[in-house]
């Protein structure tokens, strides 16, 4: 299978990461690097890489192979068709998966929460999770062989790194060198439960529908941003009496149900109002994560109660951060203003239990400079960031969740 | 005779209400709107004068407007036609917009709002507005009265005679020539929001020295006969497309200053200082003018310039007389004077002496708006008290104990400035209070100062005040700025300015009974019978007006205490 790769008209950053990429997702052999795509008659696959300037190649005329474009942050986002088992892994296991849009990535309903599909990045299952392998023979595991389950949102699924840069899959990594180097007897296994959007809510359904099973050793709850932003944008009855908070777009969930006109309500339908006092949205977020924790220990595993970091956590920011701070604002603007704040009331509040080890990165990664490139955007991480981040889980870890971070 | 008084269309729109001359009630919009500067008709505010009076609009007799819009739009026009070449594309771009607001016929709709006949509804010049907001407020049975802001319909400056229920115009300045907007292009230059940075802009000047005051006074020619000219060539007034200073102004003093830029000291603050200077010279010019023009020497002042407490402090000191500024002297204001104009001017209500001894004229909330709002926001436990010396006491000690208090009771002020009703109050003798009410309460810049609030026989330990003439002093309306007592700067750190002065709050028994108790019992506990006091509202929005609004801030705020009528929340209970 030939592969034509098409090089920018001006310069890309990365292209070494992102020509790894290429190599390990259509195999090395028949790759072809060419600064146009005149030659493409021959290929079945031609990839277009976006340079610094936001501008590819022009694609080829009459092709009609696979085409790609790979975006700066290395995704390769199919152009010229509907997505297969060569995006989504099982696209056809189930009917809801069967049924969903193939056209694009996005959301697409399930009866218990929402699946969200965003190939491009990595191998991910017709749940939209980041899954290379199937993951019911984790089952059956030995007892040296640990599982670790990550729970959370896009954050958590990192949606500017590829597969094997998220912080699950590098904390995989460093656990298995730490295991070998120490001879502990032990291997580890992380699995990236992380799904855009959830909140803990949707983070207990997941862990009782896909991990609980798995019989998991422990459990990282990597999540605050969602919870806090949408809680402040979420009915306050609800919220109040209820501690739900819920993702203020997926109302449109009930017009695409119900296939009134109109799509989903999406990110550009702005703005959404600040509806609730900051205390209402730390305390259902304080809440629903202790019942989390309590379901998690229920099945026996170990809860690692994390606080995820975003822009503002950050001591100084680097140019290219500086950059993208402005952009946060464009999508839920108000609450936007407000969250740093509500991050940190959420860290006076007393809302995290003493009992139960704490990774704060939010508060770790003040201690980062301009120096470091971290954030790609106001919450999703670099490959950097999400090195930084497996690290201080991975000390949690190493040290047997006996202590706070 | 009821006389309902409205300022709407540019900024700060308002409702005042009149019965037989004494005023009910008076509101800006942006209080129920929560629209900083909101300049819509004021359909709220007009609302809660009618329930505060018990009144329908049919029960109004007359409805007064601030301004002529016809006039006013006649010198749109006119300073753009003489441009040359005339400003075609900003005229119509005025037209446009003035249609879409319905500014060309603010009575017809006013009318149309409230149901009532087209001929119950006036207008007054907007300098009477501002000077009869003044004058009649005012104790004085004659005074010269005095009104300076950016401009009304042509007027920029008037100067007039008041004699009880008359105000005989004397003199008036024409825009260009405008005291305000050569502040305003100041401030734009210094990179705030003009209309709202001008008080951060007279902050700023205290960190700095009028070295440029050579370079900018002879932008402001000040002529024998009290008038003052603006160089035309450094602004941009009559028809401002971006900014309303022109490159001759950068040349001058250099680039502005880029908003939000962290630079406060050196050349910027230079700049502030040297405006200030300059501005004071100014309006001391215009006022000594008048008073010798009409041979009276106690003065009234209104406009947006009348804000500047800075200059008021300094005036006080120069005059002969008294002075006695209108609490909510800028446009806001002009619904009020709209109201007093047309009630002594045009229809010959007797004076009464109360009248303008207080600013709480807004909005009093009940105990079930507290109770709505301690529901609606989920606060899981308040303190309530057995008597309002039980509550100010705990208050008291709160503050002592060096926590941030917002406080919201009783009927809410009239004007910019926060009075003990709409207040967050802190320990003034803490070194860092400060930093902690700017950056933590009030996200706002750090330089910026906060008033003491004082009781008012016990100013002079503290403060080189004048002795209070009466209760309409400016002191007791925090319109005035004085000096630290050099022996007291040590005690009162958060309160007293870089340059050792402060914008002091007078707090009387009678006119302020529950504010002055606290401060009684703040003394009682530390020794200093002074708070700091500042608005309370988070930067760029309006000082709260209810219950909710106050239990909003409070959450969206460094704030460690909320008292909401009798209810005490503490932040550390808040889970």
């Amino acid at each position: 299978m030939r592969v034509l790769v098409v090089t920018p008209p001006e310069t890309a950053a990365g292209l070494d990461r992102r020509m790894a990429w290429i190599r390990r997702r259509f195999g090395d052999a028949g790759i072809v690097v060419a600064a146009s795509a005149d030659a493409a008659a021959d290929a079945a696959i031609v990839v277009l890489i976006r340079g610094d300037d936001g501008v590819c190649a022009p694609p080829p005329a009459g092709f009609d192979g696979r085409l790609y474009v790979q975006e700066q942050d290395g995704r390769l986002a199919l152009q010229n068709r509907p997505f297969d088992g060569d995006e989504v892994a099982s696209i056809d296991a189930h009917v809801f998966s069967r049924m969903a849009p193939a056209d694009t990535a996005g959301y697409y309903h399930f009866p218990y929460g929402y699946l969200a599909r965003y190939p491009g990045m990595g191998p991910i299952d017709s749940f939209g999770f980041r899954a290379s392998v199937d993951w019911a023979p984790l089952r059956a595991r030995q007892d040296s062989h640990k599982l670790v389950v990550v729970s959370g949102g896009s954050a958590v699924w990192s949606q500017c790194c590829l597969a094997d840069e998220a912080f699950p899959a590098v904390l995989e990594g460093m656990l298995n060198d730490w295991a070998t180097a120490e001879r502990a007897g032990v291997t580890f296994s992380v699995v990236n439960l992380g799904l855009f959007g959830n909140l803990v809510l949707h983070q207990s359904i997941n862990y009782m529908l896909f991990a609980e099973r798995l019989r998991p050793d422990y459990v990282i709850a990597h999540d605050g941003f969602n919870d806090l932003i949408f809680a402040l944008m979420s009915d306050p009855w609800l919220l109040a009496e209820h501690s739900i908070a819920y993702q203020p777009e997926f109302e449109g969930w009930a017009r695409l149900l119900h296939k009134a006109p109109g799509d989903a309500l999406t990110h550009q339908e702005l703005p959404y109002g600040v509806l609730n006092l900051p205390h209402v949205a730390v305390r259902a977020y304080g809440e629903r994560k202790a019942q989390f924790r309590r379901l998690v220990e229920g099945t026996g595993a170990r809860f690692i109660w994390g606080l995820q970091p975003c822009i503002f956590s950050k001591g100084a920011l680097s140019p290219e951060e500086q950059s993208v701070v402005g952009e946060r604002h464009a999508v839920y603007g108000h609450a936007h203003r407000k969250i740093e704040f509500v991050f940190e009331e959420y860290l006076v509040r007393g809302v995290v239990p003493t009992d139960v080890p704490f990774v704060n990165c939010h508060s770790a990664f003040k201690a980062f400079g301009a120096d470091q490139h971290l954030f790609a955007d106001h919450v999703h991480m670099t490959p950097q960031g999400d090195r930084h981040i497996a690290s201080l889980y991975f000390d949690v870890i190493r040290r047997g969740a006996a202590t706070h971070a | 005779m009821n006389i309902l008084g409205l300022a709407f269309g540019f900024h700060d729109a308002s409702a005042a209400l009149l019965r037989d001359g004494a005023i009910i009630c008076a509101a800006a919009e942006e209080r129920f709107t929560r629209r900083k500067h909101d300049a819509a008709l004021p359909a709220r505010a007009i609302a809660f004068c009618l329930a505060e009076g018990g009144l329908t609009p049919s029960d109004l007799d007359a409805v007064v407007l601030h301004e002529h819009a016809s006039v006013k739009f006649d010198r749109v026009v006119h300073a753009a036609l003489r441009q040359d070449p005339p400003a075609a594309a900003y005229v119509e771009r005025t037209v446009a917009a003035w249609i879409a607001q319905g500014k060309f016929d603010p009575a017809g709709r006013v009318a149309a709002m409230l149901r009532i006949p087209a001929d119950r509804i006036h207008a007054v010049e907007h300098h009477a507005a501002h000077a009869a907001s003044a004058f009649f407020a005012s104790p004085f049975h004659q005074a010269t009265v005095v009104t300076m802001d950016g401009v009304g319909e042509y007027e920029a400056i008037t100067v007039s005679a008041g004699r009880e229920g008359r105000l005989e115009k004397l003199d008036a300045v024409e825009v260009p020539h405008s005291l305000g907007l050569f502040y305003s292009a100041f401030t734009a230059f210094l990179g705030f929001e003009v209309n709202e940075g001008e008080y951060k802009v007279m902050g700023m000047a205290a960190f700095g020295q009028p070295r440029f005051a050579n370079r900018i006074r002879p932008l402001l020619r000040l002529d024998s006969d009290g008038r003052l000219m603006v160089d035309e060539r450094y602004f941009e007034f009559l028809t401002p497309e971006d900014t309303p200073f022109t490159p001759a102004l950068v040349d001058l003093l250099g680039p502005p200053r880029v908003p939000e830029s962290d630079v406060i000291h050196g050349h910027y603050a230079d700049v502030a200082a040297s405006v200030q200077l300059v501005v004071e010279e100014a309006i001391f010019h215009v006022v000594e003018h008048a008073v010798r023009r009409t041979g009276i020497d106690d003065v009234c002042l209104a406009g947006g310039v009348a804000l500047n407490s800075l200059a008021n402090g300094k005036l006080q000191s120069r005059l002969r007389g008294r002075l006695y500024v209108q609490p909510a002297a800028g446009d806001g204001g002009a619904s009020l004077g709209a109201a007093l104009y047309h009630a002594h001017v045009v229809c010959g209500v007797p004076r009464l002496p109360e009248t303008g001894a207080t600013a709480l004229l807004g909005k009093a909330y009940d105990a079930i708006d507290v109770e709505d709002a301690l529901r609606r926001g989920s606060v899981p436990r308040v303190h309530r008290f057995g008597s309002e010396d039980d509550l100010l006491t705990a208050v008291a000690q709160h503050l002592a104990d060096g926590a941030i208090v917002g406080l919201c009771r009783g009927r809410f002020e009239w004007g910019p400035r926060a009075l003990g009703a709409r207040s967050i109050l802190a320990n003034p003798a803490l070194p860092d209070m400060q930093r902690i009410v700017n950056e933590k309460i009030k996200f706002r810049e750090p330089f910026r100062p906060f008033a003491p609030a004082v009781l008012d026989h016990r100013a002079n330990e503290y403060f080189d005040t004048p002795a209070p003439y009466g209760l309409h002093s400016p002191e007791y309306f925090m319109l005035s700025v004085a000096t630290v007592k050099a022996s007291h700067r040590h005690d009162i750190p958060a309160v007293t300015h870089v340059d050792g002065t402060a914008r002091v709050q007078l707090v009387n028994r009678a006119t302020n009974p529950a504010f002055h108790r606290l401060l009684e019992l703040f003394e009682a506990i530390t020794g200093v019978p002074i708070l700091l006091n500042t608005s309370f509202n988070l930067r760029g929005e309006p000082v709260v007006a209810s219950p909710w609004d106050a239990l909003w801030t409070f959450g969206w705020s460094g704030l460690d205490v909320l008292v909401i009528g009798d209810v005490l929340v503490d932040k550390s209970e808040l889970r």
